[in-house]
């Protein structure tokens, strides 16, 4: 089996942070969220997978080929959407997407022209005089013209209105339409992904929590409400995060039969979203 | 490689405080480095200009974050580092043109009397050129800009201290330096250094964390 | 064609779909042959995931109620051809039902009815 995205005992080394034994994978045609707290190794991630920065040890395939051995060709199939817009600020945007442009071998001008009109941007506009949302659609929109196959986006939401972030989530599920794309989206605001992704890749302090498909996530996991009574040494364990107050507890399972059976209907059991899952499991 | 220079000559020129040097450094430099010796002057300003237009685009990475972009797309680091050995002699190509045109139209309206074309000094001020740059280029493909841009210093202002030196000193100690310009030496100096510059920045910017 | 799904609903988004689709094809509001939303389409029309999508359909195919034709899309199925029949067995009882309370009202005897029987099959 092929994978578009396929990243083994990855491992990279910081002066005060290790990302350690990172693996997951991506079949052709599906989303990929990539959630985590901020720090917790999303964007060194990334940049690995992009040859940005160097690993220390481990593998990475893209289209199930060696990220660096193939970089070129890879790259030429990825469409990347960076959460700080790095682009030459004194450039207008056609400037910029010429520059861009020339490097793709299948650029598609027709494309381009289509999602900048879309997108409401001006091809004559600095890009210093455009916002943190249209630099975003700028990039996605180049992100889109090249026939990639694979879209790579390091947080592109963070700092933008959830209105905004419901259009950018509607060109998505666009984009999917062609099962032949596959998308790998990391950030830190798990609403976006709730929907739209079909794998949920968790990292915290640069480990890999889990890696599933998400509705498998969201069936096993449970928040679950009851009284301080029913907590004792045994029971906690049951518990990946709890909070407890002086009206009750709060705590996430990722059990929900074995609490089922433990508490039976004292308990309150409700749906954990993705939120739940990654406050209470890095809170501890 | 067609990519890497357009984006540099893009960057040059859309910024309004280069486009202003790159049109009024001509001028400066006839009027800085004075010189009874035409061909010297023409001879300056091919190797400073053709400096320039390759090192400029450099400093357009001093927020780093632009390297971000060019490094993400479909080039590999030893390309990007060769393609940019290569472009010297594209801007070189360049500087002659347009440093040509310029100078001519400095002579035919009688402002001063240059050279504004000299085969003789094209030919000793490519490995000048090449010298310089590689010296300079492995700096800016392992430190950061502001870090490389000290070495770039360096060299260039070694450069024009000697240039403006050697025009003060006068017409005999041009001889002498034309003198040893003209060993095949420094030719073979100037390619065996940009060989080896090339090797050394392709194997320092592969190894590099942006 | 209507599919509704609601996130708060304790049934898993994949079992409101199947059961959904399901209802309308035995109701009779989907019938065989007919072309299913595609599942990327239909993940986009809902705001949920393709794999979600994907699986309801995988299921309604398990069970016999739809067929997916690669590169086409996926069609309501020559019905659980077991449970049509089925139906049509039960429908055809009751109209006999029908058929042999008459009958007895009007004083017919079996033979009688039987010789009705293999005329109607000869001539329909």
């Amino acid at each position: 089996m092929d994978y578009v995205l396929e990243v083994n005992s990855l491992r990279k080394e910081f002066k005060n942070f290790t990302l350690d034994n990172i693996s997951f994978k991506l079949e052709p045609g599906y989303i990929m969220g990539f959630i985590g707290p901020n720090g917790a190794g999303k964007s060194t991630t990334i940049k690995l997978i992009m040859n940005l920065i160097k690993k220390n040890g481990g593998e990475i395939k893209v289209f199930g080929k060696d990220h660096i051995k193939y970089e070129k060709e890879i790259k030429d199939r990825i469409g990347f959407v960076y959460d700080e817009n790095y682009y030459y600020e004194d450039l207008t945007i056609k400037q910029m997407k010429d520059i861009v442009a020339s490097f793709y071998s299948k650029w598609d001008e027709h494309q381009f022209n289509y999602y900048i009109h879309e997108f409401d941007l001006n091809p004559k506009a600095k890009i210093k005089t455009l916002s943190k949302g249209m630099k975003m659609k700028f990039s996605l929109a180049v992100a889109l013209s090249h026939h990639a196959d694979l879209i790579i986006m390091d947080e592109p939401t963070s700092g933008l209105d959830p209105v905004f972030r419901r259009e950018i989530l509607d060109i998505l599920y666009n984009v999917i339409q062609d099962d032949s794309k596959s998308i790998f989206f990391s950030t830190h605001i798990t609403t976006d992904l709730e929907k739209i992704a079909d794998y949920i890749t968790f990292i915290n302090e640069g480990k890999v929590v889990f890696s599933k498909p998400k509705d498998e996530v969201l069936e096993n996991y449970a928040l679950v409400k009851g009284g301080t009574d029913l907590l004792d040494r045994e029971t906690r364990k049951e518990f990946i995060g709890l909070r407890e107050t002086k009206v009750g507890f709060e705590g996430l399972t990722d059990n929900l039969d074995n609490v089922k059976r433990i508490f039976g209907d004292k308990v309150l059991i409700e749906k954990a979203t993705l939120e739940d899952i990654m406050v209470y499991s890095v809170r501890r | 490689m067609l990519g890497i220079i357009k984006r540099d000559l893009i960057i040059l020129f859309s910024n309004k405080r280069e486009r202003f040097f790159l049109i009024f450094y001509i001028p400066f430099l006839l009027f800085i480095v004075e010189s009874y010796d035409s061909k010297f002057m023409y001879f300056v300003i091919l190797v400073a200009y053709t400096y320039l237009l390759s090192i400029t685009p450099f400093a357009y990475d001093i927020s780093g974050r632009t390297r971000y972009i060019m490094s993400s797309l479909p080039i590999s680091r030893k390309e990007v580092v060769f393609y940019k050995y290569l472009s010297t002699f594209f801007y070189f190509a360049i500087t002659i043109v347009y440093a040509g045109i310029y100078l001519w139209i400095i002579n035919a309206l009688k402002i001063k009397s240059v050279d504004y074309f000299n085969v003789e000094m094209i030919i000793k001020a490519i490995p000048i050129v090449m010298i310089f740059t590689s010296i300079v280029f492995p700096a800016y493909f392992r430190f950061e800009p502001k870090i490389a841009q000290i070495v770039h210093m360096v060299v260039f202002i070694t450069f024009f201290i000697g240039a403006t030196n050697m025009s003060v000193v006068g017409e005999k100690s041009f001889v002498k330096y034309l003198g040893f310009l003209q060993g095949k030496n420094i030719v073979f100096l100037a390619i065996g250094m940009y060989i080896v510059s090339l090797l050394l920045s392709m194997k320092l910017y592969e190894n590099r964390d942006l | 064609m209507r599919i509704i799904v609601s996130n708060s609903s304790s049934e898993p988004i994949y079992e409101q779909i199947s059961s959904q689709i399901k209802g309308m094809i035995l109701k009779g509001k989907l019938n065989e042959g007919d072309l299913l939303p595609s599942i990327r389409g239909l993940a986009k029309d809902l705001q949920i995931s393709v794999i979600t999508t994907k699986r309801a359909y995988d299921e309604l195919e398990k069970e016999g109620f739809i067929e997916t034709v690669q590169g086409k899309g996926s069609y309501v199925a020559g019905q659980n051809k077991e449970l049509m029949r089925e139906k049509k067995l039960k429908v055809i009882e009751e109209k006999l039902f029908e058929v042999v309370e008459e009958s007895k009202l009007l004083g017919l005897n079996y033979k009688e009815v039987e010789e009705m029987l293999r005329i109607l099959f000869e001539e329909v």
